[in-house]
């Protein structure tokens, strides 16, 4: 896979300060030919920052960027490519469709840029409003749209420029629930068809599992982890990003004993034995474990080493599954179950907790 | 989250560059700031620095050998000097509460609720900004006067009242007849925050049971107050320097205010010559009280911009209906529009058709003649002053316009470096009297004759406008181009466009009724503008205003007032193209 | 203040066999204005070959038209022209500046000795041997200047709201409490001022003060003052002659009393030093001081030269007693003038 992005020790200080939300602090990843890749974090972590870096609208304050192998910017060696000239497009967060403009020639303005000719332009228009659904409405007028036709509109102008690289800037963010996920398939879908490289910003870490391909967890302006959907879910290496992406208990724990490919730890209730560490262990460690991993059984099912056995403190109940609490040596520890099986309040269990999910992580278990 | 708008197009600004390119590049950053900043130190700088020299030149001219601070001392040390500046506050502030309230009324009316024929409405509401004030002053006078006042003679009839109960020469009917004047600027500032008002805030305080008093008290009134407030602050520092009605009207009560005693200074001093070291001392005072006022308008139209109710999405204004207050309004309004408009204008039609200066009664209307509107046509310097005042209202609107887009694009959207600099320079004239600035660009224009002929020519007053109305302009262009969200040009940007091209594509059109209401504006202003014109009176450049004065003040009121109705209908009318015009922008600003 | 104190020592510079008007009979009121038509057309010539004679005058346009046609008349070939400065201290200003910035001035300037004399103290006027043109010392009491005309200061009354009876005969009338809230003054104190060289500066103060106890309506100008007789608004005021008679000529109910003293300023013409055709600007000075100038300029303007027994003003004049400051005391006069101002603006009665 050939390298369509890269990203160098990006920087961005703001006016008075570094400490203000919103900077990028030597954030460095990249992307390859046509690959989705999502920048995650909470709102202040920089991603938008970042994104708006690479498209050039904000000039970095150091780091280097290369898109589509020519460097457009660089800190040390004076390099900065206008915006124009850079093989990006972009879809803004507030689709930005001009109001005085009919659809058509919101489209139309990218070509109309690269002053093509006026058949080829109508031709191309018309197939990419066909791929976006918005046959037929090329002469209204952009404010008559609906938010769903708006968000197709921004898409279609960035999807006609062509370009090898295309950013996304919390595209989905205004719509509701129901016509989000319906655009974050099509989205998804129309991104493989045209086989260009995404880059895009969000803070929903469930949009970013099931677009990306590969996801940059940014926070305070730096990148904390990247990593595929699945490795970030189920073998994060910081504290940050198991607490970020899915639900997860955070243990303080301290290593009792390494063993060659297992490592014991004890946790405050007790002690476990983990298959899933970072190579990297700091001084801090952190044991996560996801609830719906941990396996529930009757106080007398047999031990088989990786138990633990403590009570039903509460329950949560949701039809399809159902929550518990459970109190494990004066701790609460989460757990979640089908409701094939419920426990009540009170019961006595087993915890079952396979040392493949009980994962290791560098960093305290502070919020 | 939300974007940062920060360099935004400016991030792109220099060209790319190879490393030793680097210093170039960012000359090449500056040169827009530069040439800009300029144009405005020559139009602005120039005028307060020779104001400013002038006030420590013994003799009071600016080329005047010496230093002295003794005009200061005469002015403030003058134990009449805080009753002056107590008049000049009073008048102030008193005529901005007037026009804020009415404007406030008149704005929410016309754009949150269902008022009939607002269309209607909303252009009539501008006619009062087509009245010179000097004539609305006149007027008034024959409308309110103690004893031949029109009205007081129908009040003190049908009331048997003793002693007539209005008095326009006093401390309240100057306020009055100002802040009527003032009432289309203050609408024009306010209208529109409320159109832009997110209807999801009113929606959501009804579904919380809030009636509409409430709605307004606690919803829509501390939502706009950023913008109320700097309506207030810019109808405040206009107040300050306006010279008109204080002039025409404050004479006979005995008040003085500050741009009277400037005038008083420079033409009716008995010392034979102007005392402009005591002018600039004076404007002193005007310049950094002003310069205050400007800051805290600074700030708070920054926070209106915070309270931003426009999202990128597309919504429509609801109205409010207003129910069985309905017929209570409409009467509101009328009444409104025969006080600003009807009642002033008709007592100038009356006197338009008379010989000499009569009251309004059945006998004296067998004197009535068209004599005075014969002789627009026949006097051969009404047809000169008339074309000479198109040509400057045309040019100055033209070059307001422009340069106020420039200046508002350059430091609100690309944030050049410098921009705040040039953003403070537009608007630092609304300081400058504009009887100052005539006296500053009589000095200039000497000086600089060799190489800039324009003295005594009808440039010169284009020059002297463009300054007086620059501040306008470049309030209003700025407004509208941080309302307009960065991501419309920024998505230009990254469709591939260049800078020309995404200034011609998208943000001149989106411009477009701003400019027009810009333009419109400085026209209408530059027809009736006359303490600089009167100033800069030379050879070749008499203008509409200077003659309406020439004929006041030489005692030809009539002809005055027919010039005056003629003004008034011309003005009429670009009113209504402006109101054509900026509808057609409504849409979608 | 101190520039008025400063007019005080050059005021002499005026000084030159002037003539204290005040205290002359209108009968010896003549003054030799003679000069030969040789003379003028020695200027004429002159001035023809420094093209257009430029004038600064506050007349309104339409007046300076008719003068302006009667001096190309008698000079044929020569151009005249009128820049109206709109009164108060602009010509003085306009000579200031202009002089200062080496720009061409005008030739000529006419206006008041109070906006004269700062202009002499900066040495920006020509001398000029009026006497070998032919003017004596009445007519030109100085190297610089020469009398044009006179603003003449006069009571006015509504004559339909009011009989000639009830009518002001003096200026002392004028204080009776009939009038009260009904009487209008201008807001400068130059009549008054003026009528402080016949009564002197106590009296005069003494006098405003009372009329401020009569609530007058003060304006700036006296031509809205005689409007405002005429519309009623005001019924009787103190005002001047020339700026009642435009609602006069129109039909208006305005009717002058010339009271004693009667308070006039004169209006001087000078040269400017930096006058791109000073042959002009002296031949336009000497015509309008012969009789034939002087009716012309009268009949456009309504203001007369008293020193020409053919002019209205002369007759007006005729039997009374005028009130002036010598030119000489111009600064002496300004300080009066600044003091009655304030008194006048303030409307106090102590």
């Amino acid at each position: 896979m050939t390298v369509m992005l890269r990203v160098d020790s990006l920087t961005k200080i703001y006016g008075n300060g570094s400490t203000e939300a919103g900077g990028v602090r030597g954030a460095s990843f990249g992307a390859g030919a046509g690959e989705f890749l999502t920048l995650l974090g909470p709102s202040g972590c920089g991603k938008t920052t970042s994104l708006r870096c690479i498209a050039g609208l904000e000039e970095p304050s150091g780091g280097e960027i290369e898109i589509n192998g020519r460097v457009v910017y660089s800190g040390a060696r004076h390099i900065r490519v206008p915006t124009a000239a850079r093989d990006v497009a972009m879809v803004f967060q507030s689709y930005a469709i001009w109001p005085h403009m009919t659809v058509y020639e919101n489209v139309a303005f990218p070509l109309e840029a690269r002053r093509l000719g006026n058949a080829e332009i109508r031709r191309r228009v018309e197939s990419v409003l066909a791929m976006v659904g918005l046959s037929g409405m090329a002469d209204r007028p952009a404010p008559f749209l609906s938010g769903g036709q708006q968000q197709r509109v921004a898409l279609a102008r960035a999807v006609i420029k062509d370009a090898p690289v295309l950013l996304l800037d919390e595209p989905l963010s205004n719509l509701d629930a129901k016509l989000r996920e319906e655009m974050r398939a099509e989205l998804r879908d129309l991104q493989r068809r045209i086989g260009t490289t995404a880059v895009y910003v969000t803070h929903d870490q469930e949009e970013a599992l099931a677009l990306s391909d590969r996801i940059v967890i940014m926070h305070a302006g730096s990148v904390v982890e990247t990593g595929t959907p699945r490795q970030l879910y189920f073998a994060p290496r910081t504290s940050f990003a198991a607490r970020f992406i899915g639900q997860a208990d955070l243990w303080p724990c301290r290593i009792a004993g390494r063993g060659e490919d297992v490592i014991t730890v004890e946790a405050p209730w007790g002690v476990v034995h983990s298959r899933c560490f970072p190579d990297d262990l700091g001084a801090a460690l952190s044991l996560m474990i996801r609830p719906e991993h941990v396996e529930i059984a009757p106080a007398t099912a047999p031990d088989g080493g990786a138990s633990l056995t403590g009570t039903v403190a509460r329950v949560t109940f949701s039809g399809r599954l159902a929550e518990y609490e459970i109190e494990v040596g004066g701790a609460l520890i989460r757990a979640q179950g089908t409701t094939a099986r419920l426990w009540e309040p009170g019961s006595k269990v087993r915890l079952r907790l396979p040392p493949d999910r009980c994962v290791i992580v560098n960093g305290g278990g502070e919020a | 989250m939300a974007p940062r708008s920060d360099g935004s197009l400016a991030a792109g600004l220099a060209p790319s560059a190879s490393p030793g390119r680097r210093r170039w590049s960012s000359v090449v950053r500056w040169v827009p700031s530069l040439a800009i900043g300029a144009v405005l130190a020559y139009l602005v700088v120039v005028p307060i620095a020779l104001m400013l020299l002038s006030s420590v030149r013994p003799g009071g001219f600016p080329l005047d050998p010496g230093l002295t601070l003794g005009h200061y001392a005469s002015v403030y040390g003058d134990p009449g000097f805080p009753a002056l500046l107590w008049a000049t506050v009073e008048f102030g502030v008193g005529s901005s509460v007037v026009a804020l309230a009415i404007g406030l009324g008149l704005a929410w009316l016309i754009e949150r609720t269902d008022l009939p024929a607002r269309g209607v409405v909303r252009v009539l509401i501008l006619l009062p900004m087509a009245t010179p004030p000097l004539l609305m002053a006149i007027a008034w006078a024959m409308l309110l006067s103690p004893r031949v006042g029109f009205i007081n003679q129908i009040l003190t009839d049908a009331f048997g009242l003793r002693t007539a109960p209005f008095n326009i020469y006093s401390m309240l009917g100057l306020i009055f007849v100002q802040g009527l004047a003032f009432v289309p600027t203050a609408y024009l500032i306010l209208a529109p925050s409320f159109r832009n008002f997110d209807p999801s805030f009113e929606e959501a305080a009804m579904t919380s049971g809030a009636g509409t008093w409430r709605l307004i008290r606690r919803i829509l009134l501390p939502v706009l107050w950023p913008s109320i407030l700097s309506a207030a602050v810019f109808l405040l520092m206009v107040s300050l320097v306006v010279f008109d009605v204080p002039g025409t009207l404050g004479t006979p009560a005995h008040i003085t205010v500050l741009s009277t005693r400037i005038y008083y200074l420079v033409s009716d001093s008995p010392g034979g010559i102007p005392l402009y070291g005591r002018v600039g001392a004076l404007a002193a005072l005007f310049l950094v009280l002003l310069l205050a006022l400007a800051s805290a308008y600074h700030r708070l139209t920054l926070q209106a911009q915070r309270y931003r109710t426009v999202t990128g999405k597309a919504f429509r204004p609801r109205a409010m209906r207003l129910g069985r207050a309905r017929p209570a309004a409409i009467l509101a309004v009328i009444a409104y529009f025969l006080l600003s408009v009807a009642a002033p204008v008709a007592a100038l039609v009356w006197m338009s058709l008379m010989p000499y200066q009569t009251r309004i009664s059945w006998p004296a209307l067998r004197l009535a003649t068209f004599d005075n509107y014969r002789d627009l046509f026949v006097n051969g310097r009404v047809v000169a002053s008339v074309a000479h005042s198109a040509a400057i209202a045309v040019s100055t609107a033209t070059a307001v316009t422009v340069l106020a887009l420039l200046v508002s694009w350059l430091a609100v959207r690309l944030k050049v470096p410098g921009g705040r600099v040039l953003d403070a320079l537009a608007f630092a004239p609304v300081a400058i009297p504009g009887v100052m600035i005539g006296v500053a660009l009589v000095y200039v224009y000497l000086t600089l004759n060799g190489i800039v002929p324009i003295y005594g020519t009808i440039w010169i007053i284009v020059v002297a406008y463009v300054t007086q109305y620059l501040p306008f302009g470049s309030r209003t262009m700025s407004g509208v181009m941080l309302q307009l969200h960065p991501e419309l040009e920024e998505a230009a940007l990254t469709s591939g466009a260049g800078r020309v091209r995404i200034l011609w594509r998208i943000t001149l059109p989106l411009m477009w009724p701003a400019a027009a209401a810009v333009w419109i504006w400085v026209a209408a202003h530059a027809l009736r503008e006359l303490s600089s014109a009167l100033m800069l009176q030379g050879r070749e450049n008499s203008v509409v205003p200077t003659l309406l004065w020439d004929y006041w003040a030489g005692g030809e009121p009539t002809r005055a007032a027919a010039v005056g109705v003629g003004l008034t209908l011309t003005l009429v009318l670009i009113l209504g193209l402006w109101q054509a015009a900026s509808r057609r922008g409504t849409k979608f600003v | 203040m101190s520039d008025v104190r400063r007019l005080t020592s050059v005021g002499r510079l005026l000084a030159g066999g002037l003539l204290v008007v005040f205290g002359l009979l209108a009968g010896s009121l003549t003054a030799v204005a003679d000069p030969s038509s040789a003379r003028l057309d020695q200027l004429a010539a002159q001035a023809a070959k420094a093209g257009t004679i430029i004038w600064y005058e506050s007349s309104p346009d339409d007046q300076a038209a008719k003068i302006v046609a009667g001096f190309e008349q008698r000079f044929p070939g020569l151009k005249l022209e009128h820049v109206r400065d709109t009164g108060g201290n602009s010509i003085g200003a306009r000579i200031v500046q202009e002089s200062q910035s080496g720009v061409r001035t005008g030739d000529l300037a006419t206006t008041g000795s109070s906006i004269i004399e700062p202009m002499i103290a900066r040495n920006l006027l020509r001398k000029i041997d009026w006497a070998a043109d032919g003017l004596d010392a009445n007519m030109a009491p100085s190297p610089y200047a020469v009398r044009t005309t006179a603003v003449v200061y006069v009571i006015l009354y509504n004559s339909s709201l009011v009989s000639e009876a009830q009518a002001p005969k003096n200026w002392l009338d004028l204080l009776d409490p009939k009038w009260d809230g009904k009487i209008g003054i201008w807001v400068r104190g130059e009549g008054q001022g003026a009528l402080a060289a016949a009564w002197g500066e106590d009296k005069v103060v003494d006098y405003v003060k009372k009329m401020n106890a009569r609530h007058p309506v003060v304006l700036k100008s006296t031509f809205p003052l005689a409007q405002q007789v005429a519309a009623g608004e005001i019924l009787v005021g103190f005002s001047l002659y020339h700026s009642a008679q435009p609602p006069i000529r129109r039909g208006a109910p305005v009717k002058v009393v010339v009271p004693e003293p009667v308070p006039v300023e004169t209006l001087y013409s000078v040269v400017p030093e930096k006058a791109g055709n000073p042959a002009g600007g002296e031949l336009v000075a000497l015509w309008l001081a012969t009789p034939e100038g002087g009716k012309v300029y009268e009949d456009a303007t309504d203001r007369g030269n008293p020193l020409l027994p053919n002019t209205k003003t002369h007759a007006l004049l005729a039997g009374h007693t005028m009130a002036e400051y010598p030119a000489a005391d111009a600064g002496k006069e300004a300080v009066i003038v600044e003091r009655l101002n304030k008194l006048i603006e303030s409307g106090a009665t102590e």
